[in-house]
């Protein structure tokens, strides 16, 4: 994790938020706290692509399957994609 | 490049190099020839079969199918691309690109992004298939003729890599190559020569020097 920056802008440290551990963490989310954007690990892989390559349905599914553990800044702000405008209640 | 071809591939393209042992043999010898060492990327490190003869920590491929071979062979998978490395700068001692470049939409891109994340006086491997070797032309001419990987791919020769090598404030230290047989010929096994003519894997091995 410490090795990490954002593909994008390049800024460090990014923040880390694990929703399932085994050994490894096997699914979470990583954060750059500059540019809001958010990346996924699932399956214990990170997911660092630039915008464009990624599918914008698996990861508004991503969102909408951790939201309770996700902060708010992502759900509402986040970047490529975010759940605003959905109830998030 | 449409890498989902890879995601679909990723079994294959492991199963080759198993079916085809001095094949293999050949170019992983290369690859260790070049005594790379310390904390070390692969870019494109595919399924991993081949980079991991490095002592490779960290491998990079937009493919997950094929990060999951490469896991098994103890390296940390990332899924991300060449051109836009998720990595704070200075922080590897060496990057590898084994076949890489032909598969890259910007392959000096990746160069400067290979430049940044290195220490200053890190080395970058790249390995190529040249394009006029007896193995980079009969894969031009399967591209031709549809081929799943590499109808994607675009060949360099050995001359352009080290251009584009020198062209972003790379020195070009030593040239480990292999396979000098053709694709139609019975394989054996090679020691790498440091003279590239009529081989066909040729791994260039460049320092980071200055400024980009």
């Amino acid at each position: 994790m410490d090795l990490l920056a954002c593909p994008i802008d390049k800024y460090y440290p990014l923040e880390l938020y694990v929703f399932e551990e085994r050994e490894e963490i096997v699914e979470g989310l990583i954060v750059c706290p500059k540019c809001l954007r958010w990346y996924p690990i699932r399956d214990e892989i990170p997911e660092l692509l630039p915008d464009e390559l990624r599918n914008k349905k698996e990861e508004l599914s991503f969102l909408q399957k951790w939201k309770d553990k996700i902060p708010r800044k992502i759900l509402l702000n986040g970047k490529p994609f975010n759940l605003s405008g959905e109830d998030l209640r | 490049m449409p890498f989902r071809v890879f995601n679909e591939h990723a079994e294959r393209y492991d199963r080759w190099y198993r079916e085809n042992p001095l094949i293999f043999e050949c170019e992983a010898k290369a690859i260790r020839s070049l005594n790379l060492a310390g904390m070390g990327l692969s870019i494109g490190v595919g399924t991993g079969i081949l980079d991991s003869q490095a002592p490779v920590e960290i491998g990079i491929d937009p493919s997950i199918n094929m990060l999951k071979f490469a896991s098994k062979r103890g390296v940390e998978p990332v899924q991300a691309v060449a051109e836009a490395l998720p990595f704070r700068s200075e922080i590897f001692d060496f990057v590898l690109m084994t076949a890489t470049l032909p598969f890259l939409d910007s392959p000096k891109e990746a160069v400067l992004e290979a430049w940044r994340v290195l220490h200053r006086g890190g080395f970058l491997a790249v390995c190529i298939i040249p394009r006029d070797s007896g193995w980079g032309r009969e894969y031009v001419r399967k591209a031709k003729g549809g081929h799943p990987f590499y109808s994607h791919a675009h060949f360099y020769t050995l001359a352009e890599v080290k251009d584009l090598l020198e062209n972003c404030s790379f020195k070009v230290m030593e040239v480990k190559a292999t396979l000098s047989y053709t694709p139609s010929e019975k394989p054996r096994l090679e020691e790498p020569s440091t003279d590239p003519t009529g081989r066909s894997f040729v791994c260039i091995k460049a320092v980071k020097i200055s400024s980009a």
